[in-house]
């Protein structure tokens, strides 16, 4: 997903040659299973993004069904991967809710998405982190390294940041917190709002440019996706320079250090968790970022056992939960959630291990609603519970 | 326009959650490959239908179609949605016929080698399940859209593709067809029996139809074995007229299972398209390059890709010459079933928002004509100054175009249809067909007198008169007239 005009995108479409070879099964979150539209496969949506730009006599900017299709993509991107043109649908499709947005036509929750950010500096109108590590980390203002938790870690899931930091005082990593960390916004982007996007991160954004450290560690994909491809040039500009990075790409710098670890590792391995891991793809990390190997290595290295999806690495599937859809359409994204965890249950794993706090939030809460029996992890949440 | 009352015995015969006449939706059904390019002759919004139906088993299809009758509503049969002529695009208003929820593999028998499907099955569904029986099997007709078109579209376009030239095409795989005629008959066409002689072949007669006589119910296709190994070798070419020649010799040797040819164009798109998916294999861009496709045992595959290898290896105009990997060859045959729109890709300027129609056009010849056929081709494009890519079956003398057309202006508009008849009269004076595969839709079909005579389309007329005499299957398509109820003969 690029931050692309709408000329750009115009362009894009013009390129998609209507062929129909978008994914038409459940490889497209938002492909209606059931019912199979037209309008709920990639080719369906482009066309709606299309009459929406070039024919505004036919109104679909105010369509509920045009509303539906467009905000119940996840923007997963398997439909990039999949077209054999190359066409970048999932722009053309966060395109098409902006015009939708424009339009006032859009789902109630993304706009309090929308005002939580504005008041708070969070999608969840939280008003305080759910730990204490923060005020320590802020107070560190000579370090290099940023971490950036990122909302989801902050606020849902704390255990998930402060294994990171766990892992980085391990590494004797001299770290910082933003004095200022607010939402990195790219749910707007995604949701439509990317007119907001530059006031909501100004404050941050100047942040990181009156202190610019040499680089900053990501542990949401998410996050580091919206730095890397969604901000714009003007913003992008008060942090060139700065090397921004996963915590996964983090970790293959000390697979010597963690190597030495190893046979304690395995002794450990077999006391804490269930096997087999099932690794999952967050589609942010590997189709957005194309991170794909990094976390395997990792687990490679240290002798870690897991298994794979059927569909995995550029093929891999959505969790279900990204662009707004779990907040828009509850049902329909647990419903896809609960596409993988068949697959889950199919291949035998007993626990998924993943590097998205997205998509362990999204996992957890279904599986706890569907009473399955599974555990999720962080992958560095993993690394801390076999280190220390 | 379709009265409401007409909806709502619609709705009655196939309830509310299957049906749709949102404009948004019916907009989304009124696009297809070739829907931009049609629009020198046809309005955007006249591909528009009235309404989309989701028929779920025969019953409802067969009350559709009398009610169709008794009320003067066209309906339109539609698979994946995936064909290159306009098949599935309505004129005007009608009702289109949605297969897609009904995708029931029915049966599957291994001893006597046959699957019942309904006609929304996907072929890579049904090719996904033989897969798994015994040490596999498989319908080898598969064309370039396998990954997505169902079998009643294949069906109705009769469809084949790289594979055609050892194993034929879609008709070779049927046994039965059941079918709703236009007249609201029901009907079964065909036997279990994989030969039969008995009467005229009236299932042959649905094959390729293109929706505009019956519509396909249930089919029983029958599968073979699948082979033990697959191996492909390549080699580029610097002359047009080596390649050529080298398939010919291949021919003598062995039928592989593909023997295609792609130029320079083509295979720029194709690396476009492996630097995305398979960077590991890039392939060399020369004036043409021939893919071979073998299968069988492994013994006898591996000494038949060693004997095309030294056939390539002493021919002075080949080189690059090698066989491929196992996944080499499956990349390669992904980019090859993908040339098409990935080089449409490379043809359009990026940074040029102006409308662009892909057109794909599909010609073949007899293959002592392919040279010629290929260089009269490159040479009328070149005239037409457009960007162009050629890729084909060779094994078949079939071969596509692909290129992009400006749509800015009428003066644009004036040569898509130019090109189209010159196109058509050079294949003609070759004694070719005007499709081979992609079948006639609304591109090709003002033109089928050139090939069949006037004579063979007034017998064409006929046939579609007794099987559909108020002409409500598709109209506008391959001899159906666009009007409804309105059946002209030469003598009106």
């Amino acid at each position: 997903m690029k931050n692309l005009n709408e000329k750009q995108i115009l362009g894009i479409i013009w390129k998609c040659n209507l062929c129909g070879f978008c994914p038409k099964d459940f490889e497209c979150p938002g492909f209606d299973l059931e019912t199979r539209w037209e309008s709920s496969m990639a080719r369906g949506r482009i066309s709606i993004v299309h009459a929406i730009m070039q024919n505004n006599e036919l109104g679909f900017q105010y369509s509920p069904l045009a509303k539906e299709r467009l905000f119940s993509c996840t923007g997963c991107g398997h439909c990039f991967y999949a077209c054999p043109s190359g066409i970048d649908i999932p722009s053309i499709i966060t395109l098409g809710k902006k015009k939708l947005v424009d339009a006032n036509n859009y789902p109630e929750t993304h706009k309090l998405i929308l005002d939580n950010i504005k008041q708070y500096g969070n999608p969840f109108g939280e008003t305080s982190p759910r730990d204490s590590a923060w005020p320590e980390l802020k107070s560190n203002t000579e370090a290099n390294t940023v971490y950036f938790p990122g909302c989801m870690a902050i606020y849902r899931l704390p255990e998930v940041a402060l294994d990171t930091i766990a892992l980085f005082n391990k590494f004797g990593e001299n770290i910082r917190v933003l004095q200022n960390e607010t939402c990195c916004s790219g749910v707007l982007y995604r949701t439509g709002h990317s007119t907001q996007l530059e006031e909501v991160t100004k404050s941050m954004i100047n942040d990181i440019n009156n202190n610019p450290p040499e680089r900053i560690i990501f542990t949401c994909p998410g996050c580091l996706e919206t730095f890397k491809e969604i901000y714009g040039s003007e913003l992008k500009e008060k942090f060139k320079g700065i090397e921004l990075i996963h915590f996964s790409e983090y970790l293959i710098d000390k697979l010597t250090d963690l190597k030495n670890n190893s046979d304690e590792i395995a002794a450990r391995l077999e006391n804490i968790l269930e096997k087999p891991i099932i690794w999952h793809d967050p589609c942010h990390l590997a189709r957005g970022l194309g991170i794909y190997e990094e976390p395997r290595r990792i687990l490679d290295t240290l002798n870690i056992p897991y298994i794979e999806f059927e569909y995995n690495r550029e093929n891999a599937n959505c969790c279900g939960s990204g662009s707004g859809v779990r907040s828009a359409y509850p049902e329909f994204s647990e419903e896809v959630t609960a596409q993988r965890l068949e697959e889950i249950k199919q291949l035998g794993a007993k626990t998924i291990l993943t590097a998205c706090p997205f998509c362990e939030y999204q996992y957890k809460a279904v599986i706890e609603k569907n009473g399955v029996a599974l555990e999720v992890l962080d992958l560095n949440s993993l690394l801390t519970k076999l280190l220390f | 326009m379709i009265e409401t009352s007409i909806i709502n015995k619609i709705k009655n015969i196939i309830g509310n959650r299957y049906i749709s006449n949102d404009p948004v939706e019916l907009y989304c059904y009124s696009h297809d490959y070739t829907s931009r390019a049609l629009s020198w002759i046809y309005d955007e919004y006249q591909f528009m239908a009235d309404l989309i139906i989701k028929p779920r088993n025969e019953i409802q299809i067969k009350e559709i179609v009398d009610l169709a009758n008794e009320e003067y509503i066209k309906l339109i049969p539609r698979g994946a949605g995936t064909s290159f002529g306009g098949q599935f695009l309505p004129i005007d208003g009608g009702v289109v016929i949605d297969f897609s929820v009904m995708n029931a593999i029915l049966e599957i028998n291994p001893e006597e080698h046959y699957a019942v499907v309904e006609p929304g099955v996907l072929y890579k569904d049904l090719g996904h399940e033989l897969k798994k029986i015994g040490r596999g099997y498989w319908i080898p007709c598969n064309p370039g859209s396998a990954e997505v078109c169902t079998i009643g579209g294949m069906i109705a376009n009769n469809a084949s593709g790289e594979s055609a030239i050892k194993y034929g095409t879609t008709r070779d795989y049927l046994l039965n067809l059941k079918a709703v005629l236009g007249t609201g008959q029901k009907v079964q066409f065909g036997s279990l029996v994989k030969k039969s002689v008995s009467g005229l072949d009236l299932l042959s007669l649905l094959v390729g139809s293109e929706g505009t006589l019956g519509i396909i119910t249930e089919a029983t296709l029958k599968f073979k074995a699948l082979p033990e190994t697959f191996i492909t070798v390549i080699a580029s070419f610097d002359s047009k007229k080596a390649a050529i020649e080298m398939a010919g010799k291949i021919q003598e040797y062995i039928t592989p299972m593909s023997l295609e040819i792609a130029d320079q164009a083509v295979l720029s798109g194709m690396n476009l398209y492996l630097s995305r998916i398979y960077p590991k294999l890039s392939l060399k861009v020369s004036t043409v390059a021939l893919f071979v496709r073998l299968d069988g045992d492994r013994e006898t595959t591996g000494i038949h890709a060693q004997k095309i290898k030294e056939l390539f290896m002493n021919d002075k105009n080949a080189s690059d010459v090698k066989i491929l990997t196992e996944e080499e060859h499956e990349y390669l045959w992904k980019s090859r079933d993908c040339s098409g729109p990935s080089l449409l890709r490379l043809l359009r300027p990026f940074r040029n928002a102006a409308p662009y129609a892909p057109a794909i056009l599909d010609f073949a010849v007899p293959f002592s004509k392919i040279f010629s056929f290929f260089e009269a081709l490159s040479q009328i494009m070149k005239e037409n100054n457009l960007g162009y890519g050629i890729v084909g079956h060779l094994g078949d003398g079939n071969l596509h175009i692909n290129t992009t057309i400006s749509l800015k202006s009428e003066a644009d508009f004036k040569k898509i249809g130019d090109l189209q008849k010159t196109l058509i009269d050079q294949t003609m004076s070759l004694g070719g067909t005007i499709t081979a595969e992609h079948g006639c839709g609304l591109w090709k079909a003002p033109y089928l007198p050139l090939e069949h005579g006037k004579e063979g389309v007034e017998l064409m007329k006929k046939i579609k008169q007794v099987f559909d005499p108020n002409n409500i299957l598709n109209p506008g398509k391959m001899i159906s007239p666009s009007k409804l109820g309105y059946f002209p003969t030469s003598s009106n």
